[in-house]
């Protein structure tokens, strides 16, 4: 098997990793770039847990694999934070108590921050179904939805 | 997973001399969504895996001398967003609409969906009701065919080991044309298809039913159309009185197709229901009356 090398961008900089192409994005980013905000739950798209944004779109990162990313941007929740502050997500994340185990935070957080980024103040919903992909076993979602309302200043 | 070489050609025609070069032994990647978990879970051994998802010429939905074309590697979300289907081929839309999740629909592509066919894609279906043809290209050269024959045969498709899908396409809905699709699954979101309908009408100036195409997936390996549905369609003026019948004709078909599957009798009553809401949604279309989503 011949290594391949990925050039993307990750979190706002360019990086460049080698390695073997069976391995899925997931891994690639969280064995290879140490981005271990990344979480693998169901390992076949239904939990979401995974979720990165793909040039500002949200992906489940364990149905690609690592050769797929060539060239693109991809923003994991390490990227979220800007010069020492958090992201307004973040903060509300908090605020709402919408974090209790955590696991599926990292994606909920993403799939909400891209749907921000295109609709800044979306409808109950719209964010409903923008998370429907993000799958959380403790919260009971109402506190996440109240937690994307308030970061959208709804 | 297993080990394999992995390319990203940049053209097409790159990709085609891979693939006539890795003949059998290479496996193509689209959006990933299929084929990723069969080859994490090995059950697909390969040698090369070739990365089409580069291949932006294959992106695109326009219309063209009368017929919507799709490229193979549009995925659902950029079917759903755009502005013709959403107008005018409303049962297409709706189709994109319900597949998976964000995330699913973001990565997954019709050619991945169609070449797939799994019992539970739920494009082939919506497709089928479009009388859509596919477009199949080689090294050695273009051809295409029918979506009914392309299916032909339940357990796969004709597509070969040297082609890729590169585009599907239909006739632009004239006026006087509905369409509509439905599916009932489990749960809103990332629902496994349990039955599909979808549905093409077209009425003639009087209002009556010039052309009928039904098509049922979720229950034979590959979506059906149901003749007897359509010519019982055919003549009769467009109305909810001459809908209704179609809720028992399709639950007999159901019954007629996997009579001794465990899933039948939730099927054959499921259908009911989806019947009732697919052809409501023509009457909607036509601007007859409410169809609700
Ligand atoms: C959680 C989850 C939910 C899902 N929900 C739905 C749903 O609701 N409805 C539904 O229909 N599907 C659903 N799917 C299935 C899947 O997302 C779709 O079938 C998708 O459209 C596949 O496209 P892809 O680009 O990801 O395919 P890939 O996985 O890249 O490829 C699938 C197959 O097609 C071949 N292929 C792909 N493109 C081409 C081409 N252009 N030419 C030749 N061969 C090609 C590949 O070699 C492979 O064999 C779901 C999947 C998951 C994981
Ligand atoms: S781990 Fe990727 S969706 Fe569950
Ligand atoms: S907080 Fe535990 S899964 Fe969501």
């Amino acid at each position: 098997m011949d290594k391949i090398k990925i050039s993307f961008i990750l979190n706002d900089k360019p990086v460049t990793v080698e390695t073997n192409p069976n391995k899925r994005v997931v891994d690639l980013l969280r064995e290879d770039c140490e981005c271990t905000s990344v979480k693998e739950g169901c390992s076949e798209g239904e939990c979401g847990a995974c979720t990165v944004l793909v040039n500002g779109t949200p992906v489940t990162s364990c149905l690609m694999l690592a050769g797929q990313i060539e060239g693109d941007s991809i923003l994991t929740l390490e990227g979220l934070m800007k010069d020492g502050e958090l992201d307004k997500l973040q903060t509300s994340f908090v605020e709402a108590g919408a974090v209790q185990c955590g696991y599926c935070t990292p994606g909920m957080v993403l799939s909400a921050k891209a749907l921000l980024m295109k609709n800044p103040h979306p409808t109950h919903e719209e964010i409903r179904r923008a998370l429907s992909g993000n799958l959380c076993r403790c919260t009971g979602y109402t506190k996440i939805f109240k937690a994307v309302d308030m970061a959208a200043g709804n | 997973m297993k080990a394999f070489n992995f390319y990203t050609p940049k053209t097409l025609t790159e990709a085609l001399d891979l693939l006539n070069q890795y003949k059998g032994r290479a496996t193509v990647i689209a959006g990933g969504t299929d084929v990723v978990i069969e080859l994490t879970e090995r059950q697909r051994d390969t040698d090369c895996v070739i990365n089409i998802n580069k291949l932006n010429e294959l992106r695109y939905c326009k219309v063209e001398d009368g017929k919507v074309k799709i490229g193979a590697l549009t995925t659902f979300t950029e079917l759903e967003n755009d502005p013709y289907i959403r107008e005018n081929v409303k049962g297409l839309h709706s189709c994109a609409v319900h597949v998976g999740s964000p995330q699913i629909r973001n990565l997954g592509t019709i050619g991945g969906n169609v070449v797939n066919c799994s019992v539970a894609g739920d494009s082939p279906t919506t497709f089928m009701a479009l009388d859509a043809t596919v477009v199949l290209q080689s090294k050695a050269g273009k051809r295409e065919m029918k979506l009914t024959d392309f299916y032909a045969n339940c357990k796969k498709t004709q597509i070969a080991d040297d082609e890729l899908m590169t585009e599907i396409y239909f006739d632009a809905p004239a006026k006087g044309i509905a369409t509509a699709t439905m599916k009932l699954g489990k749960r809103k979101a990332l629902v496994i298809v349990v039955v599909g309908l979808a549905v093409l009408v077209e009425k003639d100036d009087a209002g009556n039913i010039s052309r009928a195409q039904v098509v049922i997936g979720g229950v034979s390996p590959k979506p059906a159309r149901l003749p007897k549905v359509e010519e019982y369609l055919v003549g009769k003026p467009v109305s909810k009185a001459t809908f209704a019948p179609c809720a028992d004709m399709l639950s007999d078909a159901v019954r007629e197709m996997i009579p001794t599957r465990a899933s039948m009798p939730y099927k054959k009553e499921g259908v009911k229901g989806v019947s009732d809401k697919t052809f409501g949604r023509i009457l909607a279309d036509f601007g007859l009356q409410e169809g609700g989503r």
